[in-house]
């Protein structure tokens, strides 16, 4: 009489399983929630140090080599200590919204490289940028120079002045 | 007859505790949790810019600090999420100084300050900016905005860009 009993007893706690399904239920609400509220888009910056109010009245002691790029109407003029060195044109931004065109992008990149790599201690460049520029296209020029191996960009108005 | 009536109370509790292994499905949905939330630390700040606000596309790869965020976009200048300043009124200015931007600046500074002594650490907080930019605002906007922040003694400045593929042009 008691040995069914006892086997029936054996045979319930073998089936015992864990029970995963509380566990499920709370995986299945987090992982949509994480999903919808994560960032897919990588956001970026390029650092920039501005010369405290005390400094910018200092120039600095070697400026003997300083590059630009001065923006104009329909050309980009690479510029070394005031005097022009090469003039690209400035074409309509690509379909997708680049900005300096690649064909002037190259050659810009080109013209800077071989600048850079005749000062190769030297890492800053002066952006000279128009009052309408648009801010699309002042970036686009730093990674033109960031590209040409200088990655020090400074803003600067065509009319004077900047950072 | 008992012992078979026995039986067949056994193979039917067999049936109902054989369901469906969750088992792989639990280490699918583990690994999926641990990617999700690695996505989050790896990310590091997390900003989104306004809606509306189209940042510009760049090749640069530094990673994002935590700081004070200006958004520009073509209306209005904003401090984290509160407007501060109109854009074609700072365009339509002679000044390069914005002064609605300049006292909120201002005000940001003083709660750093006091954030400072309550930490109690000698050293003054870093003076971070980043600012996100539409791709479209034009350079006199950001010259002020620049020189504004430079005048309120904001000196490290950081572009957000949305990160863009390198290309290899040459």
């Amino acid at each position: 009489m008691t040995r069914p009993r006892r086997q029936r007893s054996t045979r319930h706690s073998i089936n015992s399983d864990l029970e995963l399904r509380p566990l499920m239920n709370v995986f299945i609400v987090l992982i949509p929630m994480l999903l919808m509220s994560a960032v897919f888009v990588e956001i970026r910056v390029i650092e920039m140090s501005m010369p405290q109010a005390a400094e910018a009245a200092v120039q600095k002691p070697d400026s003997s080599f300083d590059p630009a790029i001065v923006i104009l109407p329909d050309a980009y003029l690479i510029e070394v200590n005031g005097a022009a060195v090469q003039s690209v044109a400035r074409q309509a931004p690509e379909a997708d919204g680049t900005i300096p065109a690649r064909d002037a992008a190259l050659q810009l990149t080109q013209a800077l490289a071989s600048i850079a790599a005749s000062h190769p201690e030297h890492k800053e460049i002066r952006i000279v940028a128009q009052a309408n520029t648009h801010y699309q296209e002042i970036i686009g020029l730093m990674d033109v120079a960031r590209a040409a191996g200088l990655p020090q960009a400074a803003l600067e108005g065509a009319s004077g002045g900047g950072s | 007859m008992r012992r078979l009536g026995a039986n067949r109370r056994g193979r039917s509790a067999r049936r109902i505790h054989s369901g469906i292994s969750l088992t792989s499905l639990m280490d699918i949905l583990t690994c999926l949790l641990f990617f999700v939330l690695k996505s989050f630390v790896a990310g590091g700040e997390a900003t989104v810019p306004p809606p509306g606000l189209k940042l510009p596309r760049s090749t640069a790869d530094a990673a994002m600090h935590s700081s004070l965020v200006i958004a520009i976009d073509q209306e209005a200048i904003l401090v984290g999420s509160e407007r501060i300043a109109s854009v074609p009124e700072a365009e339509a200015s002679d000044q390069l100084l914005i002064q609605p931007l300049a006292d909120r600046l201002l005000a940001a500074q003083q709660q750093m300050d006091e954030l400072a002594k309550l930490k109690k650490t000698d050293q003054p907080e870093a003076r971070l900016v980043t600012i996100q930019g539409d791709g479209e605002i034009e350079f006199r906007v950001l010259q002020k905005v620049m020189y504004t922040l430079n005048q309120s003694g904001f000196d490290d400045i950081s572009l957000a860009v949305l990160k863009k593929a390198e290309e290899h042009s040459s």
